[in-house]
């Protein structure tokens, strides 16, 4: 993939890991938020452009990433959306 | 929210460790049938090399007996040897893998959803319902083996020279037959419940695949 090239279909799994630490820390600056989530400081440049579009994320002229009220909810609806499906699942007792 | 998230997240983990080590008792059924295949092979082969001596060099009770003996521990080795290989490749199962992915939280609880391979579990419990049924149906079987073959040898060795009474194979067969069943019994009963159990897996399973193919999962 091209460095330049936006993101078109997000990876769950980053975004949620990526809102999970904004949450924990409140405000991170974008060299530290990739070391907490692990990711090539490209690609979560990548991500929060695209977090950014969406309402998810802020950024300042200090570079700090913050929570939106938008961002936190979104994860709150994520962690009961997949609940509702998991939650629903009754496993038999395998022994 | 994400506490419960998780604990669910790994109770279905578990139940799918279960699955894969079942699963395993099915793929380790080849290398049981192959050491009873040898043991029996081993077995008829030392009869038959005493069946020639005897008619070559003549027989004697000393041959009879150590021959017996060691067939008898031969079937008694092949069994245990075969058990044991089954256990050792179903205690290999690595299992909760999943355990430091999950503890991220809810992204992890995400990724570890997103590498589920659904064709491949659907089929690792439909294997594992043949390998758990099989594998209680095959030790259900040796036990009826082992008891005809220790009640025969103790209606030649006992009732036959203390008391001068035979049993006849149909009722060796019969009574071993029960001894096998009374043995096995709870054994078998626990099998087919958990058969039934790993038909509503894969039912709960499937539904639960669809529904998250239709909500578009991957965003």
């Amino acid at each position: 993939m091209n460095s330049e090239e936006p993101i078109s279909k997000p990876d769950l799994y980053v975004l949620a890991r990526v809102i999970k630490v904004l949450k924990e820390r409140n405000k991170l600056n974008r060299t530290t938020l990739a070391t907490y989530t692990g990711l090539s400081y490209d690609r979560l440049i990548k991500y929060l452009a695209w977090m950014s579009d969406k309402g998810l994320v802020q950024c300042d002229s200090d570079d700090d990433v913050f929570l939106t009220k938008l961002g936190a909810e979104t994860y709150d609806e994520l962690v009961k959306w997949i609940l509702q499906y998991v939650g629903k699942l009754r496993f038999p007792k395998l022994s | 929210m994400e506490q419960l998230l998780s604990s669910k997240m790994a109770e279905l983990l578990n139940v799918l460790d279960q699955v894969k080590r079942y699963r395993e008792i099915a793929a380790s059924m080849i290398d049981f049938a192959i050491i009873i295949s040898a043991t029996a092979v081993a077995v008829l082969i030392l009869n038959v090399s005493r069946n020639l001596w005897t008619v070559f060099y003549g027989g004697s009770v000393a041959l009879g007996t150590i021959i017996g003996n060691v067939s008898i521990l031969l079937i008694i080795l092949g069994i245990v040897g075969g058990i044991l290989r089954v256990t050792l490749r179903v205690n290999a199962v690595k299992l909760e893998e999943w355990k430091s992915t999950l503890n991220e939280g809810t992204p992890g609880a995400i990724k570890l959803l997103q590498e589920l391979r659904w064709e491949t579990i659907f089929n690792d419990i439909r294997y594992a319902k043949l390998g758990f049924s099989l594998y209680g149906i095959i030790i259900m079987i040796l036990c009826w083996v082992n008891g005809a073959v220790f009640l025969y040898l103790l209606g030649v060795a006992f009732l036959g020279h203390v008391i001068h009474l035979s049993l006849n194979p149909i009722a060796i067969g019969l009574i071993s037959l029960v001894f096998a069943l009374a043995l096995r019994n709870k054994d078998l009963r626990e099998r087919y419940e958990q058969a039934g159990h790993l038909d509503s897996l894969l039912w709960e399973l499937r539904w639960f695949e669809s529904e998250f193919r239709r909500a578009d999962f991957k965003t």
